[in-house]
């Protein structure tokens, strides 16, 4: 067979942006990929409407990068119909990967999330956003909010996981080359690390048995030392190791964007057990599990830190209970 | 698509991502009004209850990977206020050359990347040509190569303090977590060097390239609102001081900082839009109108610069005045934000220059302690403009309430105004003209309205449709760019 270059594209759902930066972020290394591969559309391109997109043949692209969260019914269809025109799927982000950061509106109903923006102290009366408005000219659709936020897996079939918030320029720089070579065996989950944060964490973690948590803002950190041996929540523990661990780098803790770590499905329970391994208990002496509980509470909001990036992807999914029925 | 005598132009991008706009025409075909919506929707406001307040900065970094480093900053200073600690002054300079460098490269990407095609290659070229590598062509692959460094100069900046560019972690209450090693600091004296030089080039560039040409273009597409923008003892800030808001004929016309902001501002809502459309309260809601009577205003560079006395740094204050010899104060001129924008890029570069060479971003000294929570605003300049993070804390340090007012929001309705009016001069009698749907982009990216953009512009590809439909709502003519025209 000639070896034609492959044909990719780069889409987006409910995004930041932050993963078509990245793309960018790599510098002239885009001029290589290029040589590898030939863009046949750039996600906003194809955002147009599905009947443009469906005037594409099946599995006509080689390679579709997949970014964003399928908050919307839109960005629902537009990954169905995407699957059909790709023989290949990246999940692309943690967001696509794990539901990410938007996953957080999973702990409300979609009018709780839909009223909050209409109702804040500076927001006029009026209706909420709808799926049909008349105005003069005549009719106005706008697509509607999906039930909570799930990854894209749950949606189509996904080739490859790439994560990451977004992924960095030392995870690409691998990832493209070895992706767009027929030659070169990736598989599905050979991108996520088995290595956690603090794997790869120039700061070496010891263990040390803390009392509590306190926020960072309490705590005057020593730049050199591991900053949850210091007593303040890192998520390096729970967290995929892609990144080198620059944010404990710079001596900001790790909030867990890159999602679990291979193979593990729960970020939050990973991150449970890290802590209370090391949690209340102080030298030899045992303390009660009273004093474990009471030291556990000292790990403010949770649900919120331990699945910051993950939470469609974790047990959990979304909040469940007192949700209308 | 409803039946009507529409034309949609689907999506064109902004801040959080996906938008679009829906053309009406009349019984003549005449362009008869224009919608702008947004598609685009996450709850922020809802999910941010509950959070760790010191998590905010990280959290709301994700309500755009574009400009990160303006949520980050803008939650962090709303932690400083929240937490009543003022960060020691290394902190501040240490923010402000984060700041800076974001500013520098991340209109870099808008000027040369987005932008510069429309004007340097033309609305009417290939799609083919009409991008970054279009650009490189027609000015040479040395220049090409310099952009791409240049723009990489700021990043690395940003992740040198902030461990990555794109969702750096950074900010705390009451400082930073990273001060420079004198290794460093020599790095970026290094790195900076050429920075200034290349802010000479860009204006340059933009005047004998863009200005000549298009002088008549930039004065004649025009809407007269007001002007709003940070100004710190009057000159142009994009970290801090007061928000100052001139009205159409320039005179000043309110001042505000931090919680303020609610005497000001209001937010009006249309349902069919996830983003709201910000007015001034005084003034009120008067429709898609632009006056003296509408409480409608600008932000971004043109609403920036319009609002100041003058620059902070000096090259940046020269640029300024021939700006506004040129075009008289204040300018209304849509296309004139891209001209502010090159301005800023020289201020930019200038206070980078200064701040590395301040040995005090090598002081440990960057944080103070925070007292206890409270409520807290933030305010900066977001490259596109005024961005508003507002948090109310609980005793434990949770965020109870939130309200964000972030930049293209304010912009909504110029935006709209805009598009409506370039849409009304290129549609003539439902004939779309040969490079109508660029020029209609032209006219909203004016305002920068953020990535999908700039990305899609890299790659030379008009995210754009249109239906037309006649007035009894049949559709006789489809056009879309990037994938040819279809009858």
């Amino acid at each position: 067979m000639m070896s034609e270059k492959k044909k990719i594209g780069f889409y987006w759902t409910g995004a930041c942006g932050g993963c078509q930066v990245s793309v960018l972020d790599i510098d002239e290394m885009l001029f290589d990929v290029l040589d590898q591969a030939e863009i046949v559309f750039w996600p906003v391109a194809m955002d147009i409407k599905y009947d443009d997109v469906e005037g594409f043949d099946e599995d006509e692209i080689d390679m579709m990068f997949i970014n964003g969260s399928i908050r919307l019914e839109e960005n629902k269809e537009m990954a169905e119909i995407l699957r059909e025109k790709a023989k290949e799927v990246v999940a692309y982000g943690s967001c696509s990967v794990n539901g990410g950061i938007f996953g957080l509106g999973n702990l409300s109903s979609k009018e709780e999330l839909l009223e909050e923006a209409s109702t804040t102290k500076t927001t006029d009366e009026g209706p909420l956003p709808s799926r049909s408005t008349e105005v003069e000219e005549g009719n106005l659709g706008l697509s509607e909010l999906l039930e909570h936020i799930v990854p894209l897996e749950e949606i189509i079939d996904v080739d490859y996981y790439l994560p990451g918030c977004p992924p960095l320029p030392n995870q690409l720089e691998e990832a493209f080359p070895a992706l767009l070579d027929d030659e070169t065996e990736v598989g599905k989950y050979d991108l996520v690390s088995d290595k956690s944060v603090c794997d790869v964490c120039p700061m070496d973690r010891e263990e040390k048995k803390i009392e509590g948590l306190k926020p960072i803002q309490e705590v005057e950190l020593d730049t050199e030392e591991c900053i949850l041996d210091q007593g303040v929540l890192c998520m390096g523990p729970a967290t995929a190791g892609m990144c080198d661990g620059v944010c404990p780098d710079v001596g900001h803790p790790c909030v867990g964007c890159n999602g679990p770590v291979k193979d593990v499905k729960d970020q939050g329970s990973r991150m449970s057990s890290a802590l209370a391994s090391v949690i209340g208990i102080e030298g030899e002496e045992r303390k009660t599990e009273e004093d474990v509980i009471e030291a556990m509470k000292t790990v403010r909001d949770p649900t919120g830190s331990f699945y910051m990036f993950s939470l469609p992807s974790s047990i959990m999914q979304f909040r469940r209970g007192d949700l209308d029925e | 698509m409803s039946d009507d005598n529409k034309i949609s132009i689907d999506p064109i991008t902004r801040l959080e991502g996906h938008g679009k706009i829906e053309i009406f025409l009349d019984e003549d075909e005449n362009v008869k009004n224009a919608y702008l919506q947004v598609p685009e929707y996450k709850g922020f406001e809802k999910f941010c209850e509950g959070r760790k307040a010191e998590d905010m900065p990280n959290i709301t970094n994700r309500v755009c990977g574009v400009c990160p480093e303006a949520h980050h900053l803008a939650a962090s200073k709303a932690l400083d206020e929240a937490y009543d600690v003022e960060p020691p002054e290394p902190a501040k300079k240490l923010r402000e050359l984060f700041y800076n460098a974001y500013i520098y490269a991340d209109h870099i990407l808008h000027f040369y990347y987005l932008a510069s095609p429309d004007f340097l290659v033309g609305v009417d070229a290939p799609k083919d040509a009409r991008n970054i590598l279009g650009v490189i062509e027609e000015v040479g692959e040395e220049i090409g190569k310099k952009v791409i460094k240049q723009r990489g100069k700021g990043q690395k900046i940003v992740r040198m303090l902030g461990g990555k560019s794109v969702h750096p972690a950074f900010g705390v209450p009451g400082g930073v977590t990273k001060s420079l090693s004198s290794e460093e600091r020599e790095e970026l004296m290094e790195l900076s060097s050429d920075m200034v030089d290349f802010a000479e080039f860009t204006l340059d560039l933009f005047k004998e390239e863009i200005l000549s040409e298009y002088e008549e273009e930039i004065k004649e597409e025009r809407l007269n609102t007001y002007s709003m923008g940070l100004t710190e003892d009057g000159k142009l800030s994009h970290t801090g001081g007061h928000v100052n808001i001139v009205d159409p004929e320039g005179e000043e016309f309110d001042s505000f900082s931090g919680a303020d902001y609610t005497d000001v501002i209001r937010e009006h809502k249309e349902s069919y839009s996830y983003m709201k459309f910000p007015y001034l309260k005084e003034i009120g809601w008067k429709g898609f109108e632009e006056g003296k009577d509408s409480g409608i205003y600008r932000v971004g560079t043109l609403g920036r610069i319009n609002a100041a006395e003058g620059m902070k740094t000096e090259r940046a204050q020269e640029e300024y005045e021939e700006m506004f010899d040129a075009l008289g104060h204040p300018v209304h001129s849509t296309l004139a934000y891209h001209w502010a924008r090159v301005i800023e890029i020289m201020q930019a570069a200038e206070m980078i220059e200064g701040l590395v060479h301040d040995e005090d971003i090598e002081s440990d000294d960057i944080r103070n302690e925070p007292g206890e929570p409270g409520n807290g605003v933030g305010i900066v300049e977001a490259a596109r403009g005024t961005l508003i993070h507002d948090y109310e804390l609980t005793d434990d340090g949770l965020v109870e309430n939130a309200n964000l007012i972030v930049a293209t929001n304010h912009n909504a309705s110029v935006i709209s105004m805009s598009v409506r009016d370039a849409a009304k001069k290129h549609i003539d009698g439902g004939d779309i003209q040969e490079g109508m749907l660029n020029s209609v982009e032209r006219s909203f990216r004016a305002y920068d309205p953020c990535l999908a953009c700039a990305t899609h512009s890299a790659m030379g590809e008009t995210p754009l449709k249109v239906n037309i439909y006649d007035s009894k709502g049949r559709k006789y003519k489809e056009a879309s760019q990037g994938l040819g025209d279809s009858e």
